[in-house]
This record gives structure tokens, sequence and C-alpha cells, in this order.
């Protein structure tokens, strides 16, 4: 089965309401929050250790799980809109768990170098987790079209085709949407960066 | 005509779609119709350069996303990996199962190949396998698996005095009881050279009859400090003593590890660290030249004696601390103190099992580098990790049957309407989802009970009735699920908890129960995919489900099911099922600690609904148990 016929075949059993299909997708979500967390701690030199990280993710995962586990989608393009939602927020709240000076990451350092790291010109990539909160937030801020893009194809994981499939547009559409995006979050975390 | 800002889209797509394929195209290129546009689309391609890292989205440095390609395979002839249990500085642990010895082990893997590296590793992952006691994590094995180092250790059930500390605070006698015990196991340490050098309560771990245990994960230190050239400084800034942290490495000894396990100790007792500080270079002055505060001036039940021999262990030079760690245990034992239940609060506070690679500890030579942890945690939070030992039945501790995520009991009756599911169910963790009486097979066939995250769901054939009510991690609780013809209830209990439609638009013919009579596997065999009025036997403890987090992992004491709609309003639930209590005729299956503790479990129902234990089947389809002389 090619992995778009799986993924329509699963989209149809959520609609006609299997319990499978959403735990299949509720664990397709916390797969995402699993290794987005990763990606953005494993910059933080503050954080390199997952003794105490996962603590928190679990209970992140497990909260994630519980609301996605209680909601009640007309689509399954609400339902991973839903996902991504929870996915950034949880995302959002573990970037401020781990910054600040209680956060986790005070216990893990041996000196008290700076936690911002430095970036190549050619890549914006948030290189701490202040960065990384900037960044949810900017998503969050994206006018709609844009966000449920990147909601689909970055939170989620999906591909273009399969993400343009979710949301019922072109690809041409999708993809276009999805520099725009791109390009609005560059200025923002640019700006960011100048402040 | 298109106008400069569709143009520049268009054009920016086919930069995008050139990128996709590796190619970077130049912008006067693209422009080459259009040179106006140069300029501004050499700025957009300059912001989407900067953000192509979006477009690995898979790419998180640690390969989670990928197939784990170490799931599956035997090392060293005898260690079956089962699936990645955790990650760390040191590289990934692994559930795996000893098949020589038949156990479950905890398996780190290094993820450094580096030739002097994984030499280092070995030398401390032998010394550190010498060390033996009650109160140490063992390591048992180390070995090389494709040029990377492995050691095997214990895998510990249980919790970390992390855990302890941020959910309910001990009585100080117990606190009193563990550091004691700590410093037992460290004198040991000590005894034979070794200094631990990271001693801090996400390293002592807690199992499930209470005893806590050192790990030490100083193999990520070796890594570590060969990796960054570092030689000087590692540990965490909280347990760090003062000679540590003023870099005085000569004073830096046993010692150290009485401090650290001083810090842990006031933790223990109040809640709150020794030296507050907002930031951390506050906390490294303060524990360089401030005193800490009286335990009991934080909490006033810490008898003064304990806060006496907590803050000797945190003065501020070597020499005034305990000399030695047993001096420290001794200190602590002499004094009167009661024996005091302890809670098993923090036992089940966090819903997962630690997995414990080794106790490495290092010597105490100035010039080698001390050690850090890696202590792994499941990375679900869930039954991904089940118990240490593979049990096939009950354990004679239990009530009822214990169900370890792997295995369960496989009866011969069939779905059909009505049916009144009944169970005394006590989890051992929270899970996300798990299912454990009913049919074994799932979503569309099924008719079945369970919870999601702790809440009570039935599920019946066609999506799940989600209650509110709480299923309680260790205690009992008396679930029922009524499958009407029309209306399915649910009780926790015996109260009605809810109610739904019983969605009957994929079944055929309902089956009838089996009863007496042996049904026959119907073409459902192991491997095979089942039609839909094909439906795989009721199950108990595990409902088949391809991903073993979702396994039920935890006790049920009786299970009764009926073939009649048996409740209809709240009622007392029954302590023990008993036949003929009801309507004899309409109990088609009760099992409960009388049923035995061999494979076969008998039906107490008198209706020879016999079940049998079996592994759980990766394809979810159980087996059809036979009748004995069929």
């Amino acid at each position: 089965m090619s992995h778009t016929t799986e993924l329509n075949d699963k989209l149809e059993r959520l609609r006609n309401g299997s319990q499978e299909a959403r735990e299949q997708l509720i664990e397709h979500a916390c797969e995402r929050l699993r290794i987005l967390t990763q990606r953005m701690l494993k910059k933080f030199p503050g954080v390199q250790r997952w003794s105490q990280t996962d603590d928190v993710l679990q209970a992140a995962l497990l909260r994630l799980h519980r609301a996605l586990a209680t909601v009640q989608p007309n689509s399954a393009a609400e339902f991973y809109g839903l996902a991504a939602t929870q996915v950034r927020r949880e995302l959002l709240d573990l970037a401020r768990h781990f910054s600040g000076p209680e956060g986790i990451g005070a216990n893990h350092k041996t000196d008290t170098g700076s936690i911002v790291g430095g970036k190549g010109e050619q890549d914006a990539e948030p290189s701490n987790v202040e960065g990384w909160s900037r960044f949810h937030n900017a998503v969050e801020a994206l006018p709609n079209e844009q966000r449920q893009v990147v909601d689909l194809v970055w939170y989620e994981g999906l591909s273009q085709p399969e993400a343009a499939e979710v949301i019922s547009i072109s690809l041409a559409t999708l993809k276009r949407r999805w520099a725009a995006a791109k390009m609005t979050l560059c200025e923002v975390l640019e700006d960011w960066a100048v402040e | 005509m298109k106008s400069d800002e569709d143009k520049l889209i268009d054009l920016i797509l086919q930069w995008e779609e050139a990128s996709e394929r590796g190619e970077d195209i130049p912008p006067d290129r693209l422009c080459a119709d259009c040179p106006e546009l140069v300029k501004p689309l050499s700025d957009k391609i300059s912001r989407l350069k900067k953000m192509a890292w979006m477009s690995k989205v898979g790419d998180t440095g640690a390969g989670l996303s990928a197939p784990d390609p170490m799931s599956g395979q035997t090392l060293a002839g005898r260690y079956s990996i089962e699936w990645p249990v955790g990650e760390g500085g040191f590289g990934r642990v692994y559930r795996a199962f000893d098949t020589e010895l038949q156990r479950h082990v905890a398996l780190k893997v290094a993820i450094t190949k580096s030739t002097g590296v994984t030499n280092d590793l070995l030398q401390e992952a032998r010394r550190a396998a010498k060390l033996r006691h009650p109160n140490i994590v063992s390591v048992h094995d180390v070995g090389r698996h494709d040029g990377s180092v492995f050691i095997v250790s214990d895998l510990i059930e249980g919790s970390s005095l992390a855990d302890v500390i941020k959910t309910e605070l001990p009585t100080p006698q117990q606190a009193a009881q563990w550091i004691a015990d700590i410093a037992e196991g460290l004198q040991i340490a000590h005894d034979q050279g070794f200094v631990h050098r990271d001693i801090k309560p996400s390293n002592i771990l807690i199992d499930q009859h209470g005893k806590a245990l050192i790990t030490d994960f100083g193999i990520s230190v070796t890594t570590d400090q060969i990796n960054r050239g570092q030689t000087r400084n590692i540990g965490t800034l909280s347990y760090m003593a003062p000679e540590q942290l003023a870099e005085e490495m000569t004073l830096v000894g046993p010692t150290a590890d009485i401090f650290a396990l001083g810090v842990v100790f006031f933790e223990l007792l109040t809640g709150k660290h020794p030296f507050e500080a907002k930031t951390d270079s506050k906390r490294r002055q303060a524990i360089l030249l401030k005193m800490p505060p009286s335990p009991s001036s934080i909490r006033q039940e810490v008898p003064d004696q304990l806060g006496r021999i907590c803050l000797k262990c945190l003065a501020k030079h070597p020499s005034e601390r305990f000399e030695s760690a047993s001096l420290l245990a001794k200190a602590i034992r002499i004094l009167p103190t009661s024996k005091r239940r302890v809670s098993k609060m923090w036992l089940i506070a966090i819903p997962c099992i630690l997995i414990v690679a080794s106790p490495l500890l290092r010597r105490g030579d100035s010039k080698t580098p001390s050690k850090q942890n890696v202590t792994a945690l499941p990375s679900v939070p869930d039954a991904k990790v089940a118990a240490s030992v593979p049990l096939k039945v009950s354990p004679p501790k239990a009530d009822g049957f214990y169900f370890d995520g792997e295995h369960r009991i496989v009866t011969p009756i069939r779905r059909s309407l009505p049916t009144t599911i009944e169970a005394w169910v006590k989890p051992r963790q929270q899970q996300m989802s798990a299912y454990f009486v009913g049919s074994g097979i799932r979503d569309e066939l099924g008719l079945s009970i369970g919870t999601i995250n702790s809440q009570f769901v039935g599920q019946r054939v066609r999506g799940a009735l989600i209650t509110r009510a709480i299923v309680e991690i260790g205690e009992w609780t008396h679930l029922a699920a009524v499958f009407g013809e029309s209306e399915t209830r649910l009780y926790a209990n015996g109260k009605l908890v809810e109610s739904g439609a019983t969605d009957l638009s994929s079944i055929g013919q309902p089956k009838i129960f089996s009863g007496g009579e042996l049904v026959e596997a119907g073409g459902v065999s192991k491997g095979s995919t089942p039609k839909r009025d094909e439906e795989a036997p009721f199950v108990i403890g595990g409902i088949g489900i391809k991903n073993r987090m979702f396994q039920f992992v935890g006790e049920i004491r009786g299970v009764r099911l009926s073939n009649v709609e048996r409740f209809k309003k709240d009622f007392v639930p029954d302590e023990i099922f008993e036949p003929g209590s009801k309507s004899s005729d309409s109990t088609v299956l009760i099992y409960d600690r009388r049923s035995g503790g061999g494979e076969v479990v008998k039906d107490l129902s008198g209706h020879g609904n016999d079940g049998r234990w079996e592994t759980s089947q990766p394809t979810g389809v159980p087996s059809v148990p036979k009748r004995d002389g069929s």
C-alpha cells in the first residue's frame, strides 16, 4: 500500500469513527512532538541530558494524547490542525520550562556561559529555546492559510502532496503558501535577531 | 498579463522546486525576461535559504524518526533487543531480553565508535562491573557490537528520587533510611577506589519494593570529556561540592559524594535546595560561600538530629564532613527511628519505568574524568516497557492475574449481543490507551473495555464511548460494560458513567455465545487477517493491537462475562463473582484467583470456558484455546 493510499485509508477510517485510526494519528502526533522537542533542545547547551527532559516530555505527551483522544473532529484536516496546534503549544510550554533562571536547564549547566549559540548568516534556525519560543509564536500569528500548511508540513511532518490532499488544495497552491509562510517567519526571526 | 507580484511568486516557486532537486538557480537567470525582479527575487531567495532548515522536518539529530536499526538484533548471541526506551549523551538504551538467563535487561549502546573512546568505555564498564552491592545497580556484561560498546545492566522498574521530590516528600525517617542505604552503597565504591561525582536525585532510583539504588552513568562522562576535551568540572552544578566548583581537584574525593548526598538529603527532607538561587552564578556563589538553613526551619517535623547530620554533609570543607560514607550511614542508623510504612505514592507517581544503565564509577584520580548521567527514561509514557520478569502466569503476590504487557488470557468466548463485561482492575501505570477485556481484535470488531489516559472507555464495535471516570493507578476499580442490542452502558464501581448507542452497522449476524461448546477458530489463526464475521475470541489482559505500548500492564482480580444486560441501573458490585449468584445460565465465564495459576485458566461459571495464557501476538490475533478432550 503506498503511503498516500495508506493515509487515505486512515483518514477514511477516522471519518468513520475508527478508534484505531485515531490512535495511530495520535501516536503520529506524539512522535512528532518527541522529534521536534529533541530538535528544539539539541542545541541548548544547558539541556544535554535527557534524564529530566524526558519527565517533562512524558507529561507533555500525556497532555497531547488526552487532548486529542477526546476531540470529535469533523474532518481529517481539522484533526491534523488540532494536533499541530497542540504540538506547538506543548513545544512552547517545554521551551518555557527549559529556559529561564528556574528552568530545568539551570540544573544541567556546569558553568554560567551564555545559552545563545552563534549562527551562520545562511541559517535562521533558532539556536536556543527562546528563539524557538519566538518561532512557535510566529507560526501562531501567521495568516490562517499559511499556518495550516506549516502545521501539516512542519509540525505534523506530512509530505507536501499529503498535506495538499488533507486540506484539499492543489500542490501548487500548497507550495505557494509554504514559501510565503517561510518568508514571513524568516522576517520575524530576523527582526528578533536584530533586537 | 501577470502582475509583477504574480511573476515573483512563480519565480520563487521555480527556485524552490529546483532547490528541492538540489539546484541553486541564480536569480538573474530566473529573471532573464524580467531583470527588474532580480533584486526582489534575490531578497526572497535569501530568506528561503535561511529557512531551508524547515524542510528537514525529520532531521532531529537523534534519528528517532528513522526505524531503529538495532531493534530485533541479537547482540553477543544472547541479548535480543526489543525496542529503544531512552536516549542520552552516552547513546541509546534498549530493553533487551537475555536469552541465556531468561530475563529482561537494560542494554546501552554507545554513540561513539572512536577506537580510543570505546576502549576507555570498555575499561570503565569492566571496572564498574566489579561493584556489587544491594544499593548499586549492577553491570552484568559489556561488549562490542559493530564497533560500538554496549553495556548490559539491571532493568529497574520504579521511579527516581527526582520524581519523589517532585511529587510527595517522604517522611524524614524514610528519607534518612534511603540516604543511609545509599551511603552504604557508596562506601563499597569508595573502598574500591571509585568516586561517583554525580550523585543527585535522578541518579538514585527507587525500585518497586522501595529500595534505593545508585545509578551512575560514568560512561557518558567519559564520552563527554573525551569528545569535548574537558577534564574538569563534570557534574551537575546543584550537587557539586565547593572543592569541585573551586577546581581544587586534589580535594575532590569521596567526601564530594558525601556533599552531594547531603544536598539530596536536604531536598528529601525539605523539598527545597539548600542553596536556593535564581541563576547559576548565584548558586555557585551560594555553594561556595553561603551556609544552608537548618532543614527543620523549613519543615518542622524534621528532627534536629537528622537536620544536623544533613548539615554536616554540607560542610564547606571536605574535612568538616563525615569522614566516610559508612560513618554517615552509621550516624543515621543509630538514631531511634520508628518503622513507618513507606508511602507508595512516589512509586507510582510517574507512570513510567526507569531503564537504568550501568552504575559506572570512576577511580578518584584527579587526572581522570568524572562522570555524568544518562538516565534513560522510556521515550513514550506508556506500557512500552513492561515488567522486568516475563510472566506467563500471575505471580503469587498478585491478588488476581498480573499482566506484564506481553501476555494475556485467551478465552473461547465470541462476541455477541447482549453482553455484559465485568472486571476488577488495578492498572500498574498510566497508559495512553489500553483495552483489557473483550474481543481480541479491536476497532471494527470490538466489544471491549479499557482506559485512555486512565479514563474508562468502552469499545462498541465502531468508535469508543469515553467516560470521565478515572480508573486510578494502583487501586481496584470495578468496571462494567453492558452492551445491549441498542444501547451501551458503562459503569465504574457500580455507578453509571456513560451511555450511548451500540453501533451495529458493521456486524453481520451476531454470534451466539459459545456457552459450553467450543467454537472453532473460524479461519482466524495467528498471522491471518480476520474478516468481519470471523472476529477473534475474547481475551483478557491485552486486546490485540500491533503496538506493545497499548498492552495493558496491571492486575485483574476477577472477570465475569454474561450474555444478558446484567445491569440497567446503578448497583453494588460483587466483590467476588460467584456462579449462580444472579442468573447462572446467563453467566458464561468467571475467572479469578481460584482459576489456578497454571497455563490453563479454569472457568468457574460451570460452562467450561477455560482460557489459556499466551504471548501477545504481534498481529494482535489471538489463537483460540482448544478445549480439553476436543
